[in-house]
């Protein structure tokens, strides 16, 4: 066969082809299996583990399939299933490129604003988008695949293991976020500490001591901290991560807490159990002594 | 146009000199760093009188004993946060030893370190429980009816509550930096703390964290206490009395026990988040923390500079229980300057002692007091313009 013979030739008649030989072939080797069941050291062997019966029943029930198989309808059926798969890929793989794209537009945008930041001992006008820009590309883009539901005997524990993955990249998202706005002030303090010095510089007056400028800058530093302390954006960006880092370590927990079930050691739900009835227990019991100690 | 003048050469000339002197303390604090320290704190000497669970009471006698002494013994109640040992850091600085010396017969809750087993402990169980416990056996040990009371931060809480809750027992009350009303926004601490989720956080860790605590606590001023206190330290570190008592201090600092997860829940909930205690609206042990029934004679000494219980976080305590007899006392110093400043240290103690002793010889006239009704209370504050404590002494 030429190479000119294979790419002209029709793909859902050689399928056909291909079938018709397999329901022949099927029928030939149910057939064998039926006649040699009984003869040869090694058959004899091999019967003891499978029945010409059941053989012959495997064998049929190919040949019934590949029979079924080779009807017009379900070969159609086959054909356009088959031919929906180069379809899927292609839109995965376009999810993913656009996925990207977005991921690339959005980090151009924030370091577009990288020289847009909040005025000093301000900070009102956040630029709330460049802040939340990783958490944005992580809630839209990468957290849905942690999500995806599971199945079978396994679910929970694969549930559990995807959710301390998720877990912990929202609190390193949290995390960097959070960091991002500590780091402000430092920056906003050296901008003021460096406009303050060109003014001394201007009235003749910059401090001949250059521990001088240190001082300057810690009380700068200091006054930025505390406006920053004070702005509902700060509360905010702390609450959430707090709140990030303990959701990661109960995901951690609970995922932990399936690995230590399979072994001989007691969990920390075993133990606060144990220690919820060992405090009823005390208190019940000081109680009971306190009662009896006044009469 | 005149050009601008920067003394470039002066500049020059100093950061030479900055790094020969430099130079020259970094082989000096070689010597200091590498050579015998004296840091240990918490040495007046104690007796360990009494336990239960992780509670631990100290019994402190004094070396000599005292020409006048203060008969109603004094039990000190510190907070679950941090440790007691700060009340004895150095010996020059100690309140514990000043205490002692004026005659004070002095017992202290030691809370210990609390561990998971004792994330259900409730502020009844400390109140209640231990607190009650301990102020029986003094009495008991000392044949005395009743004691007197001081608490400090979050300990000064518990003796609010405990003297509203078992007034007979309750000689004289000390708060020391205690907060009682906390519908303030004066200091960070209750800006944050309004929106924190307790719930999930005692969820996740069971007990609260000393760590998170203190980082917590860093970040109330980070200017301060991660970078210009150690730069401090790096100029003065061929000091050996300064390196020593730097050391001292973040011993302290940084030895920080886990706050039982149900205590903090409830403390963050019903005093931050709901302000319950000064209204009289406080349930602890299935009763009302009725602020009326503190009719014992009530000194309240509070920091101007207190950035963790700010004065409108602690001066409104006296106007709202049933005792005649209350005294706000507002030093010029913050939340920990208050104990170890050497300046607080002459006015904070003799302070204590003053009242505790006009008040000890005098025969019981508490119900006599409150059939009298309430007299306005008295108010000293440090005088306008006061100094603002250096931050480095005065973390909190």
């Amino acid at each position: 066969m030429d190479d000119t013979e294979s790419t002209n030739a029709d793909p859902q008649a050689t399928l056909l082809e291909w079938l018709r030989t397999a329901n022949l072939f099927w029928a030939g080797s149910s057939r064998s299996a039926g006649g040699s069941s009984s003869s040869g050291p090694a058959a004899q062997m091999g019967s003891e583990r499978v029945s010409p019966e059941v053989l012959s029943s495997i064998m049929r029930t190919w040949g019934t399939i590949s029979s079924a198989m080779s009807e017009p309808s379900a070969l159609d059926a086959l054909y356009r299933g088959l031919a929906i798969v180069p379809d899927m890929i292609s839109n995965v793989l376009l999810s993913g490129v656009q996925g990207f794209l977005s991921i690339q537009g959005q980090l151009m945008e924030k370091m577009a604003n990288l020289g847009s930041r909040p005025e000093a001992y301000s900070f009102k006008h956040l630029d709330q988008e460049a802040l939340h820009a990783w958490s944005d590309l992580y809630e839209k883009e990468l957290r849905r695949y942690f999500n995806i539901p599971q199945l079978g005997l396994n679910r929970f524990y694969q549930e559990r293991l995807n959710q301390a993955f998720d877990k912990f990249n929202i609190f390193t998202v949290a995390l960097i976020e959070f960091m991002n706005l500590l780091g402000l002030p430092v920056e906003n303090s050296f901008k003021v500490l460096q406009d303050q010095v060109d003014k001394l510089t201007r009235e003749g007056a910059v401090p001949e001591d250059p521990q001088e400028f240190y001082r300057m800058w810690i009380k700068i530093l200091e006054g930025h901290f505390m406006t920053l302390f004070k702005s509902p954006e700060y509360t905010s960006a702390l609450t959430t991560t707090i709140q990030a880092l303990g959701e990661f370590i109960s995901a951690r927990n609970q995922m932990l807490q399936d690995a230590l079930q399979s072994l001989p050691i007691p969990t920390s739900r075993d133990m606060d159990d144990l220690y919820e009835e060992l405090y009823v227990l005390k208190k019940r019991v000081k109680e009971l002594e306190k009662s009896l100690a006044a009469k | 146009m005149e050009k601008p003048k920067i003394p470039v050469d002066m500049i020059l000339k100093h950061l030479a000199e900055g790094a020969g002197q430099a130079q020259e303390r970094a082989q000096k604090a070689s010597d200091v760093l590498l050579g015998p320290l004296e840091t240990a704190i918490a040495t007046t000497p104690y007796e360990v009188v009494y336990r239960e669970d992780r509670v631990k009471l100290k019994h402190y006698t004094a070396q000599t004993p005292p020409d006048d002494p203060i008969t109603t013994p004094l039990l000190v109640v510190y907070a679950l946060i941090n440790r007691e040992t700060m009340l004895d850091l150095q010996p020059e600085r100690s309140v514990v030893k000043n205490l002692l010396e004026a005659g004070v017969n002095l017992y202290m809750i030691d809370w210990g370190y609390p561990s998971t087993k004792d994330k259900f402990l409730t502020i009844d169980d400390h109140v209640n429980g231990y607190m009650d416990n301990i102020v029986d056996f003094i009495r008991d040990r000392e044949a005395t009816p009743r004691v007197n009371l001081m608490g400090i931060c979050m300990g000064g809480t518990f003796c609010v509550i405990y003297s509203a809750l078992h007034p007979e027992k309750v000689k004289n009350l000390v708060t020391t930096v205690c907060p009682t009303n906390f519908d303030t926004d004066q200091g960070l601490l209750h800006i944050w703390m309004k929106g924190l989720d307790a719930d999930a956080l005692i969820r996740t860790f069971g007990n609260m964290p000393g760590d998170l605590m203190n980082f917590g606590f860093l970040l109330l001023n980070p200017a301060r206490l991660m970078i210009d206190k150690y730069v401090g330290f790096l100029e003065h570190m061929d000091n050996r009395a300064f390196v020593e008592n730097f050391i001292r201090m973040e011993k302290w600092i940084f030895d920080s026990p886990d706050v039982p997860g149900e205590t903090f829940r409830q403390f963050v909930k019903d005093c931050y988040q709901q302000n319950l205690l000064i209204q009289g609206r406080m349930i602890v042990g299935g009763k009302l923390v009725d602020l009326g029934n503190i009719t014992m004679p009530l000194l309240n000494i509070y920091g101007q500079y207190d950035h963790l219980v700010p004065p409108a976080a602690a001066d409104k305590l006296t106007g709202a229980v049933g005792s005649a007899d209350t005294e706000d006392v507002c030093l010029d110093t913050g939340h920990i300057g208050i104990y170890v400043s050497s300046k607080t240290q002459k006015e904070f103690t003799p302070k204590i002692i003053h009242f505790l002793k006009s008040r000890d010889s005098r025969p019981d006239d508490r119900k006599k007091e409150h059939a009298r009704g309430k007299a306005p209370s008295r108010k000293t504050r440090p005088p306008a313009g006061a100094s603002k404590k250096a931050l480095h002494e005065v973390r909190r």
